[in-house]
């Protein structure tokens, strides 16, 4: 089962667009994955503080499905494009109506672990484009030029901060 | 030099530094080579400035390394062109140049006598003019004396002659020696290859500043750390490097060497890394 969907428990069918409750953990996350005590504070972060739906929990890589991820890995979509991709001045104003939100992948990991170069390389070689959908297919077909991750890292006192991480070189915002 | 853009040019090496000494070479090297360098010579009178530095042009061993391996550049030791030029200088030559540099130092010394002197003499002539005012609200009557501008005497135009000798470097010979350069070296060599300039990242706490054109027309776009592909580093380096480049309207690019193929080329892996924004 490479991806469990968090409207299975349907708690709210009338009021779906606002999250009560963070989605549960699937059973499918084992308890000695990395990530499991990371998913609880990272997914009420999400569903809760930022509002994204449709988040999903996948434990398997979505190219292959015979093939763990290194941790379990979340997928959703946030209120609004995270990432102002930079556009051609002239462009940006027909380019902007009718544009879908990114699906975006987010890696929990907490502050007191260390990381390496390689890790980040793993994650990225057993991920497609973009992150598969409830339904298992994309919900977004932006074209993807380079990979992307969101890390979630777990502070001590369960404060979550997000960074973006790039699989390659990519210009960056201008802020 | 006008043939400088066709034939490898010397940079001249002294305890692990790599200098440029010819004022021409620099501009090829950045329109050319992308290599930036840095200037080093500053005024000898006003050491502590450091908006005006001229040659000599140091490299980082990086660069100088890409030099080289290019085939655009050789090496030369200062040391030892120095010492065999030297030695080819007969006896009456090196008298020479002492009695011109003793010459140059005399010169100097009368010079900066006579300013003081010149200084001395405007406080004293100003002093007795205001002593003069302080006697009497008739300075008018004075006037004539008073408003005498006192003859400052001609500063000594004598240009002090300075040899500058630079030491004729030697052709490119078989010599093999390449620049030491330190494990970030693969990385540099990698973004250089996207046509990235870089910079040294001193001041914004990395590796290098890579810039995506010329950095008298572009602002940069990361700041570069290299890593061991499995070196460990804490997360608290991601959250730093991330809010720094962020400050400075950059990304932090992380990269390193992920494998290396069997003809010894290094594959390096580069990740982009920004603040989520919420």
């Amino acid at each position: 089962m490479a991806a469990t969907t968090s409207s299975e428990s349907g708690l709210l069918p009338k009021a779906s667009s606002i999250a009560l409750a963070p989605p549960p953990i699937p059973p499918t996350v084992l308890e000695t994955d990395p990530s499991y005590p990371l998913l609880k504070p990272i997914l009420s972060y999400l569903a809760l503080a930022s509002s994204w739906t449709s988040i999903t929990i996948h434990t398997h890589s979505p190219v292959d499905p015979s093939k763990r991820l290194p941790r379990a890995m979340i997928s959703g979509i946030p209120p609004t494009n995270l990432y102002a991709e930079l556009e051609d001045p002239g462009q940006k104003k027909e380019k902007k109506v009718d544009k879908k939100i990114r699906r975006e992948w987010v890696l929990p990991s907490s502050l007191r672990e260390n990381w390496t170069l390689r890790k980040w390389a793993e994650v990225f070689d057993l991920l497609g484009d973009l992150p598969p959908g409830e339904n298992g297919e994309g919900d977004c077909d932006e074209k993807v030029e380079k990979k992307r991750i969101l890390m979630g890292i777990v502070g001590g006192d369960g404060t979550v901060v997000f960074y973006f991480v790039h699989d390659g070189i990519v210009k960056p915002r201008q802020n | 030099m006008s043939d400088c853009s066709t034939t490898p040019f010397p940079i001249h090496t002294s305890d692990n530094r790599y200098l440029i000494l010819d004022i021409n070479v620099i501009p090829i090297l950045r329109e050319k080579y992308r290599i930036l360098g840095h200037m080093l010579g500053t005024l000898p009178q006003i050491p502590q400035q450091n908006v005006f530095l001229g040659l000599p042009m140091q490299l980082l061993p990086e660069e100088a390394k890409l030099l080289v391996d290019q085939g655009a550049a050789y090496l030369v030791d200062s040391k030892e062109v120095y010492r065999d030029w030297y030695k080819s200088l007969g006896e009456e030559e090196k008298e020479k140049i002492l009695e011109e540099r003793k010459h140059a130092e005399v010169m100097d010394g009368e010079r900066r006598k006579q300013e003081a002197d010149e200084r001395k003499r405007k406080f004293w002539e100003k002093k007795r003019l205001d002593d003069l005012k302080k006697q009497g609200g008739e300075t008018s009557l004075e006037g004539g004396s008073g408003s005498e501008t006192p003859t400052v005497s001609e500063r000594p135009e004598t240009p002090i002659q300075t040899e500058y000798v630079v030491a004729a470097p030697k052709p490119p010979s078989g010599s093999t020696e390449v620049p030491n350069v330190p494990e970030t070296y693969p990385l540099f060599k990698y973004l250089h290859e996207k046509e990235y300039y870089l910079s040294s990242g001193l001041r914004f706490g990395a590796n290098y500043v890579a810039y995506p054109g010329d950095p008298a027309r572009f602002h940069s776009h990361f700041c570069v750390n290299s890593k061991q592909f499995d070196e460990e580093f804490s997360m608290i380096d991601i959250v730093g490097g991330g809010r720094l480049g962020g400050g400075v309207k950059k990304g932090w690019l992380l990269g390193g060497v992920e494998n290396t193929d069997e003809s010894g080329k290094d594959n390096v892996r580069a990740f982009c890394v920004e603040w989520g924004g919420f």
